[in-house]
């Protein structure tokens, strides 16, 4: 007998922004076999904003390096743009760049979870229960307006064998500060 | 929670997309195994197109190449967009089981990032490079290439390392 998963996808909808049209044909077909119908596709930021308008996307997922505004440009404005159509929108960000300070500078700009490229199926699938299962409150303040950026130390993903392993209450307590824990969390794969 | 506690919260956090996409009982696993295995399936369809894409890339990268070589007042637009064709390189070809693809591409973009030196040896280096991906490509070298991949590496890693010195 199988159990009934947790989650299904098929009513989520999801806006794929990038340039590099190989990427968004590699993203969709990963959210195809995981069951979502609704995708939408924008070649840049611009177009994307204006997809919003008439597509109500549960999850965006973009493309850091894009031209003329890039992934960081989008998020900004998505989240506090005057006529942003869902400020709240949970975001993951791709990037082949991995260094501290870009997934730092990411987290600022308001995403959600971020995804280093180059991605396979199952860090996709991740980062998107992630944001279903663990969402967070959203708070402004005079520099930042977006999902909380301090975590809980969720420890590894519920289907992994170390999250089997520990013992409750081990891992999971809050974690304090944005440090490294915040960066792991970010970086899970 | 908010970041600090003078800061302020909007909004709590969001149930509703749990509530929406809940189909079984709060109990059980979140992650479908078996539908990770279909999405892996289909990353593997869509690798099937990747040699091809990743030519049109390499090509694309070599025409940039050669008109670094012919055209030397044109020499920092033309690092910037090999560094950006070697960034995009790198982001794809791990996804389909082409690690050494996406090493190269990670070696060539570090060694534009912050612009080259326009002398011959840094033409000598986006050359190697290229003549690499290309090797990588059409001898079908998947995951890390093994012995030929390490030699790669390696020669691609002195190489770059005699010339940035030398800048």
């Amino acid at each position: 007998m199988t159990t009934q998963p947790r989650f299904g996808l098929e009513k989520l909808s999801v806006l794929i922004v990038d340039d590099n049209r190989h990427m968004r044909a590699l993203v969709q077909s990963i959210l195809h076999a995981l069951g979502i119908k609704a995708i939408r596709e924008a070649g840049d930021a611009a177009e994307a904003f204006k997809e919003l308008q008439h597509f109500s996307a549960d999850v965006i997922i973009i493309d850091w390096h894009m031209e003329p505004l890039d992934g960081l440009d989008f998020v900004r404005l998505v989240r506090t743009a005057k006529d942003s159509p869902n400020p709240y929108v949970p975001m993951i960000m791709l990037s082949g760049h991995t260094e501290h300070q870009r997934i730092c500078d990411a987290r600022d700009a308001g995403v959600n979870e971020f995804l280093a490229n180059p991605i396979s199926a199952k860090s996709l699938y991740a980062r998107i229960i992630s944001i279903i299962e663990h969402p967070r409150p959203f708070i402004r303040t005079k520099t930042y307006f977006g999902p909380d950026r301090r975590r809980q130390n969720l420890g590894p993903p519920r289907w992994s064998e170390e999250r089997r392993k520990e013992t409750p209450g081990g891992k999971n307590k809050d974690a304090a500060s944005l440090s490294s824990s915040d960066i792991d969390a970010l970086m899970r794969k | 929670m908010a970041d600090r506690k003078d800061d302020v919260v909007i909004r709590p956090a969001s149930g509703a997309l749990k509530a929406k996409l809940s189909t079984g009982p709060s109990d059980a696993p979140s992650f479908d195994a078996a539908l990770l295995r279909k999405a892996e399936a289909a990353v593997k369809e869509v690798g099937k197109n990747y040699v091809d894409w990743a030519n049109e890339d390499l090509a694309a990268l070599d025409t940039v190449y050669r008109k670094l070589a012919a055209t030397p007042d044109e020499h920092e637009p033309l690092i910037k967009r090999i560094n950006r064709l070697a960034f995009e390189i790198k982001g794809q070809g791990g996804s389909f089981g082409y690690d050494l693809v996406t090493t190269i591409g990670d070696s060539l973009e570090k060694f534009t990032r912050q612009g080259c030196a326009r002398n011959p040896q840094t033409l000598d280096v986006i050359g190697a490079h290229v003549h690499a991906m290309r090797a990588v490509l059409r001898d079908n070298l998947i995951g890390d290439g093994g012995e030929l991949g390490r030699q790669i590496r390696e020669g691609l890693g002195k190489a770059t390392l005699v010339v940035t010195k030398k800048t």
